[in-house]
């Protein structure tokens, strides 16, 4: 359903370097199937999910690559085509809930305007559709919460709202970039319960990004790791996670298993990534990776990885796997 | 309803606060009425003090203080030394005379500004808003007199319209219709005067309010759920921009008597404004202070009504509502 | 293991001690402006040793927050006792309260809104040095070379301009800071939320070291229940402005007595189990 190919994306702010942002991204997500993109900030993955939307600043530069939604290529698009499909075919669900309002404009009505852009139907139809998906996202009391302002909302509730715009036209691809991490962790369960939930009913594809492997778990179909901007290892969730391939995803992991760990005791040092995160302005060649990872080889400084696919669905991008 | 009430209330009380203060300030300075006759010789000091006595002016400041506020209450604003006439019809008479031309002006400042910020705001860069910026900080920077005189200059030149007066001799004998068209061609220069100046001010604030909001990530996600510009430009973006545009349109209210003085008097347009000037050079006080207050009145009113109307527009400054969670 | 106010774990090495602290915020319902009463804290008694760290842990609106305010004197409690080295600090006031703030310092949630964006590394960290009205400038940018060296940034980068680091490297600049005056007591209040996995596992790190080089004492108030059990020596459950249950950090998360304590357990725990989806909050 959706195809990215080889996509490449430079930020060019203004009286600054470049910043390379993606780098040859290629991936693949099936009708209802939940993708999970995780990595650190600065790994692209935001960028990822607002690039397959078009939705970049206008500083961004779609220097190479394709989106592929349906066999039509987005990035070449025309404005009305474009616009017809964001939020109808594909619904992008953003990180912070609370800006993501409109601060004077009442619930219903912002999920009425969605209806309102993409359905033919009248104000009372609308209505009632409106009604109808705030009770599918969890509300008791859904007039009360459409004649709502976006500030008499808690955190939870908003991001619930938010969902319900997302599903309003029935979409065939979810977008949620990091839903909950604004969120404390017994919200966290709920939300993305409800997303699970709406995705298995309406059999919608799911992108979900997030900084933590953790939330992925159990709920994503596969997982894509991505590093400064590119993918570094792929495959099914379950596959991954019991048998992580590159070096970021097992130190990731490790931090990961932390939580799962049954007999939990005040350690004296976390398994932290030494290093920083990387500077994407100076982008030299090899992996980029590299500076941080403890098994680099001298070759992983010189040259850009290759991948590798160690089973049908599992590929990684690393020298130690490049027969 | 009670925030309207408890607004309404202070009000009150502010007025109460200007008279009192205008009062001590017309007190306070140098010189009365009576002065230029004192110069005069042919004017005996016993008719002075008997005038004085008529007036009222030589009974202690507190007790006019009252007697005037008592008979304000009534609607009656005192008498003009002056005009040897009761105060209340003859700033009524005047203030009708500004209002036409405020009223209009304001109407078209409005009309005409608010489209232009949102042009500008929505198209940053492109063609219009490269001419519409610098015109209006050109206009925001012209004094408002040099602004008046000049167009007057240019009127006096090139004929376009009467310069002075608010209607033609024989005005009596026209027709209704003609009388309307009169009056029209006699506003059109302090109206050109007053949208100049204020078309510039409401275009600059509009445009300011819709691009900071034009950058808002709810803006963003409604682009992103495939609402179309227009739409989101008006039913998403207008209504969050329009705050700081309704506080504008209540000092436009409240300058609705009083801001207009320069104008009028370069004009010669029979307002307010050169009547409160006249006034306070010759010491009329009531007159002045009844003149100060119809201006209180409207500025007050001005700020309510704008607030009353943020109110209801911007949910987010309902004061005391309870948590929906 | 619900303790009360008089803890068996009392001792005469305690850095902090609360008792019965309470406090009310005021919130106007309705168009006439009555005030009502929210309790946000109700008598919370708690206790840290010298060089040991207490997490509070607690879902949003648990007054967790509010207590860290209070401890740090942001807030005047409305009724009970904070003793910090044994001396008591909710009846002091005004120019008292100065021997407090080196003593205890606070880290908070986002570092790009506890400090000012434009200021340079070194203006932000060197502003306690200066309101305790320590030394001359040199003196100054030596402490500050040497708080950046502690939290493992370059002292190089001193005068560059907190908008060009990262949210990690902006959190240690947040600690530095705190660190200039050489407190007895750190509070951090959801300073690891929002920042990525492998960043709180560096901040964390950082943490931890800076506990046994300067023998510090943490109160740490987070959401995040298996992360913090990690760190801290007990834990304290809030809810609703109570403390629910309190106990060593292993006790607590192995065994949950009290119901708003197992939510937590299963909450981080269960993420990945796909829940059926709950009432809103």
């Amino acid at each position: 359903m959706l195809d990215l190919r080889g996509l490449t994306i430079r930020y060019l702010p203004r009286g600054q370097r470049p910043v390379q942002a993606l780098k040859g991204v290629t991936i693949r997500v099936q009708a209802r199937e939940i993708l999970g993109i995780t990595g650190e900030s600065g790994s692209g993955k935001s960028t990822l999910g607002a690039a397959i939307l078009r939705l970049l600043p206008a500083y961004a530069d779609y220097s190479a690559g394709a989106v592929l939604f349906e066999g039509r290529d987005v990035l070449v698009m025309d404005d009305s085509e474009l616009r017809r499909i964001r939020g109808s075919r594909i619904a992008l669900i953003s990180q912070d809930s609370a800006s993501s309002l409109n601060p004077v404009l009442k619930i219903g009505t912002q999920i009425s305007e969605v209806l309102r852009a993409h359905l033919k139907l009248n104000k009372q139809q609308r209505m009632g559709r409106v009604l109808e998906l705030l009770r599918e996202v969890g509300f008791d009391d859904p007039e009360r919460i459409a004649s709502a302002y976006a500030h008499e909302l808690s955190g939870g509730q908003g991001q619930r709202v938010v969902i319900a715009q997302a599903v309003a036209c029935g979409p065939a691809l979810l977008i949620a970039d990091e839903p909950t991490s604004k969120l404390d962790s017994q919200l966290q369960a709920e939300i993305l319960a409800l997303l699970s939930n709406v995705v298995r009913q309406h059999g919608t594809g799911l992108i979900l990004i997030t900084h933590d492997p953790a939330i992925l778990v159990g709920l994503a179909d596969r997982i894509a790791v991505m590093y400064a901007g590119s993918i570094v290892e792929e495959g099914g969730t379950a596959d991954v996670v019991r048998n992580p391939l590159h070096p970021y995803t097992q130190a990731l992991l490790r931090l990961f298993m932390l939580r799962l760990d049954r007999h939990p005791s005040k350690m004296d040092k976390f398994p932290a990534i030494v290093g920083e995160a990387p500077d994407l302005s100076h982008a030299g060649p090899g992996c980029c990776f590299e500076p941080r990872c403890l098994e680099r080889m001298t070759v992983c400084a010189t040259e850009d990885p290759r991948e590798s696919n160690l089973s049908h669905s599992h590929r990684v991008s690393c020298f130690k796997y490049a027969n | 309803m009670t925030y309207v009430f408890h607004r309404l209330l202070r009000a009150a009380l502010l007025l109460l606060g200007v008279s009192l203060l205008c009062f001590l300030f017309t007190e306070m300075a140098p010189g009365s009425f009576f002065d230029e006759m004192r110069l005069n010789p042919q004017i005996s000091p016993e008719t002075i003090t008997s005038l004085r006595a008529r007036y009222g002016l030589d009974r202690p400041l507190v007790v006019r203080y009252f007697r005037w506020t008592a008979s304000a209450m009534h609607g009656d604003l005192g008498y003009s030394i002056a005009y040897n006439a009761p105060v209340t019809p003859l700033l009524w008479a005047r203030a009708k005379n500004t209002l036409l031309l405020t009223l209009t002006a304001t109407l078209l400042t409005w009309l005409l500004g608010v489209p232009l910020g949102l042009m500008t705001g929505s198209a940053r860069g492109k063609f219009a808003d490269k001419l519409a910026t610098p015109t209006s900080s050109f206009l925001l920077s012209v004094p408002e007199l040099v602004l008046a005189v000049g167009l007057l200059a240019l009127a006096v030149r090139w004929r376009f319209a009467p310069v002075g007066g608010m209607m033609s001799l024989g005005f009596e004998d026209l027709s209704p219709w003609e009388k309307i068209r009169d009056m029209a061609v006699h506003m059109l220069l302090p109206v050109l005067i007053l949208v100049l100046g204020g078309v510039a001010v409401v275009e600059r604030h509009v445009r300011v309010s819709v691009l900071e909001v034009l950058d808002m990530p709810y803006i963003q996600a409604a682009r992103g759920l495939g609402i179309g510009r227009a739409r989101v430009l008006f039913r998403h973006v207008l209504p969050v921009a329009a705050n700081p545009a309704i506080s504008l349109f209540g000092f436009s209210i409240a300058a609705l008597l009083g801001g207009s003085l320069v104008v009028e008097v370069v004009a010669a347009w029979p307002g307010l404004g050169p009547l409160i000037l006249e006034a306070t050079l010759s010491r009329d006080l009531y007159l002045v202070i009844g003149a100060v207050l119809f201006s209180a009145v409207f500025m007050i009113a001005g700020n309510l009504i704008a607030d009353v109307i943020l109110l209801a527009s911007d949910p987010r400054i309902r004061p005391g509502e309870p948590d929906a969670s | 293991m619900l303790t009360n106010g008089n803890s068996s774990a009392t001792s005469n090495r305690a850095l902090l001690r609360v008792r019965a602290l309470s406090k009310k915020y005021w919130i106007r319902r309705g168009m006439f402006r009555r005030r009502a009463p929210l309790a946000a804290v109700s008598d919370v008694a708690l206790e840290i040793e010298g060089g040991k760290t207490l997490a509070i842990v607690g879902s949003s609106g648990s007054g967790k927050s509010t207590v860290a305010r209070c401890v740090a004197r942001l807030e005047k409690p409305d009724s009970g006792e904070i003793w910090i080295n044994d001396r008591e600090i909710v009846q002091t006031e005004g120019k008292d309260l100065m021997f407090l703030r080196p003593q205890v310092q606070l880290v908070f949630q986002d570092p790009t809104a506890s400090m000012n964006a434009r200021f340079s590394v070194a203006k932000t960290i060197e502003e306690p040095l200066l309101l305790q009205g320590c030394g001359a400038r040199e003196e100054r940018r030596a402490r500050v070379a040497e708080l950046m060296r502690e939290v493992a940034l370059r002292p190089e980068w001193m005068e560059r301009r907190v908008t060009e680091f990262s949210g990690g490297q902006r959190q240690r600049i947040a600690i530095a800071r705190a660190l200039a005056l050489r407190p007895k007591l750190l509070i951090l209040d959801e300073a690891f939320t929002g920042l990525d996995l492998s960043t709180q596992a560096q901040i964390a790190n950082l943490l931890l070291e800076l506990q046994t080089s300067h023998s510090l004492t943490y109160l740490l108030i987070s959401h995040d229940l298996t992360f913090v059990s990690r760190m801290a020596d007990t834990i304290a459950v809030m809810s609703l402005g109570r403390i629910v249950e309190e106990g060593r950090a292993e006790e607590v998360v192995i065994n949950p007595l009290h119901p708003s304590t197992r939510a937590l357990v299963a909450a981080a725990q269960g993420l990945h189990s796909g829940n059926a989806a709950q009432q809103p909050s």
